[in-house]
This record gives structure tokens, sequence and C-alpha cells, in this order.
């Protein structure tokens, strides 16, 4: 029954078995030109790699789509993004959930979603890092104005290496 | 009729690995190429609404970080007092390019916590023409010490 084995044809078949210098099992010492490749600890190492991989795809509570064009500041200490109703700024216009908006705008709309949603709302701002603040204090006074009392800045995460 | 040997089926299984193989090979291509390298994050600032009153209120110590224009930043705790300090400190920035000497900002912060450890919390007061990498790294910075509680000012 073993004879037929998987194991077995394996064992028959291993390459290193006829090199040994110090005690060679082969076929007298003829080399066979066959290569048999283990696939199993392959696929152990690329089980692992997927597993890695899945596990770091990417945090499920982050809603955060930067374009390309925005060059977030990094930060050490920084939170998780969540929730949040985003505000961005790309030279010097601004964006409620994606679409442009007049700086007029932004507080009677932060003022509908405080409205219109319950609980603890917070306001995600996102800015290039080269953004003054002159640009960005009216999203904070609209944001106070409207009743937001959470802000959220957009940072890349770093790693300490500034 | 069937005989003994005939109807003896083998019992090793050999899995053919090669489908497992090419699933995996597929399954990490496709996550290699869509996976997130750049991790964001927030930096989380609550503001007061004003809502409470101040009486009956105990004053927290606090660490006000003016932000100045020539790369200066002026450190005041509010609050509380360190021996031989007067309590404000002026930390000039870098002569060259008028940039913010953040070495100093950071040791000098750490020294304000090591004496008041109680100090959790902080107000930025940035100018109109205050980058906001600077603010979010002030804030940082702040944060890495131990000070928790990080407020901005509007202008």
């Amino acid at each position: 029954m073993l004879e037929r084995s998987y194991l077995k044809s394996q064992m028959r078949n291993w390459g290193l078995k006829n090199q040994s210098t110090l005690k060679p099992k082969g076929d007298s010492g003829k080399r066979t030109l066959m290569f048999s490749l283990t696939l199993t600890s392959l696929i152990d190492a690329f089980t692992i790699i997927v597993i890695y991989l899945l596990v770091n795809f990417g945090n499920p509570n982050q809603n955060l789509k930067v374009n390309g064009n925005i060059d977030l500041p990094q930060a050490v200490k920084n939170d998780e993004v969540g929730e949040g109703t985003v505000v961005s700024i790309k030279d010097g216009r601004y964006f409620f959930e994606d679409k442009e908006i007049n700086l007029s705008d932004v507080t009677r709309r932060l003022v509908q979603v405080i409205q219109t949603k319950t609980g603890d709302q917070s306001l995600v701002i996102e800015a290039d890092k080269t953004t003054d603040y002159q640009a960005l204090s009216p999203i904070i006074l609209a944001g106070s104005q409207a009743g937001f009392h959470q802000f959220k800045f957009a940072v890349l995460q770093s790693g300490g290496t500034r | 009729m069937m005989t003994a040997k005939q109807g003896k089926k083998d019992l090793n299984f050999e899995l053919n690995l090669l489908p497992v193989f090419d699933i995996l090979s597929c399954c990490i291509c496709f996550l290699l190429m869509t996976v997130a390298w750049i991790q964001i994050g927030s930096m989380n600032v609550n503001q007061a609404l004003g809502a409470k009153g101040q009486a009956g209120t105990e004053n927290a110590p606090a660490i006000w970080a003016y932000l100045n224009p020539n790369g200066q930043v002026v450190l005041n705790l509010k609050n509380a007092k360190v021996a031989n300090w007067a309590g404000e400190s002026i930390l000039p920035g870098n002569a060259s390019d008028k940039s913010i000497s953040w070495n100093i900002v950071s040791q000098r912060i750490q020294a304000i916590h090591n004496a008041v450890p109680e100090l959790k919390t902080a107000l930025v007061m940035p100018t109109s023409k205050s980058g906001y990498q600077d603010i979010v790294h002030i804030m940082d910075i702040l944060r890495q010490t131990g000070v928790a509680d990080v407020g901005i000012s509007p202008l």
C-alpha cells in the first residue's frame, strides 16, 4: 500500500539523496535530472502571506478617501478616523462629502447634518499640509457653530521617523 | 463477480496541490494590488461648545502654545506654577528659514510636563499664516508628551 503513496514517491525521487557525499543512496551514483518540487512548504508560505495581507487589508472603519493631490501631514500619535462628516480643502476650494461648496454654505450644510443624524457627530477635516490656517479656521468655526464638538484632522500615520 | 483484491480501495489520498497553489497566487496578487499601504489616522480635537458655565469648576493646569509667523513658539503655562520660571517660554525659530525649531519645542514641552505632571490640557493658538503641518506637529508633540486634551483656537 505504501509503495504507491505520494510520500514514498517523493522519497524515491528525492534529488538530495543521490547527491549526498558521505553515503549516496541513489541509483548507484546516477544523478537524476528530474526535479521534484515540494509544494507543501510553498503553500504554507503562501497561506501565511495571504493571512498577513488579509489582516492588513485595511481598516474597515476608515471611510476617508484621500485624493491624490492632497498631501496630508504626518503624525505619530494619532487616532482612528472612524465615522464623521468629511470636509476637504483643496487649493483654497472647499468640498463637502466630495462635492464642491462655497464657504458661506458650509455652516448651513453642517447644521443640516447635525439635525438629520443622531448621536455624537464628528467633523473630519482633510487638508494639504501646506494649507494655511487662514483657510482651515472657517471650517472649525462653522463646525463649532453647527454643534460639532469633535474635530478630526486627517493625518498620515507616521512611524516616528521624522 | 468481484474478487477481494479488486474491491480493495487504496486508502492513500493524494491531494493535488497545484490548484490550491493557483488560488493562493491569485489571492496574493489581488491583495497586493488592493491593499491600502497608506494608513490614515486622525488627530482628534474636542472643542468646548460653551454650554457649561465656568462657575464652580476648578481650573486645571493648561499650556497655551502660540505659533508666531517667524518660527517663534511661545509656551504659556496657565493655572500652575513652576519654581524659578515665570510661566512663559519664548522659543526662537530657525534663523535661516524662519521655521520652527522642533527639537527645542519638544524638549521644552517635555520639561514643563515633567515639572507639572498633572498637565493634561493644551491649547494651540496659530496665526493665519501658520501651516497645517506645523499645527499638527505641535499637537502631535503635546500628545506624545502626555497632554491628552489638545484644543485649537479659531482665528
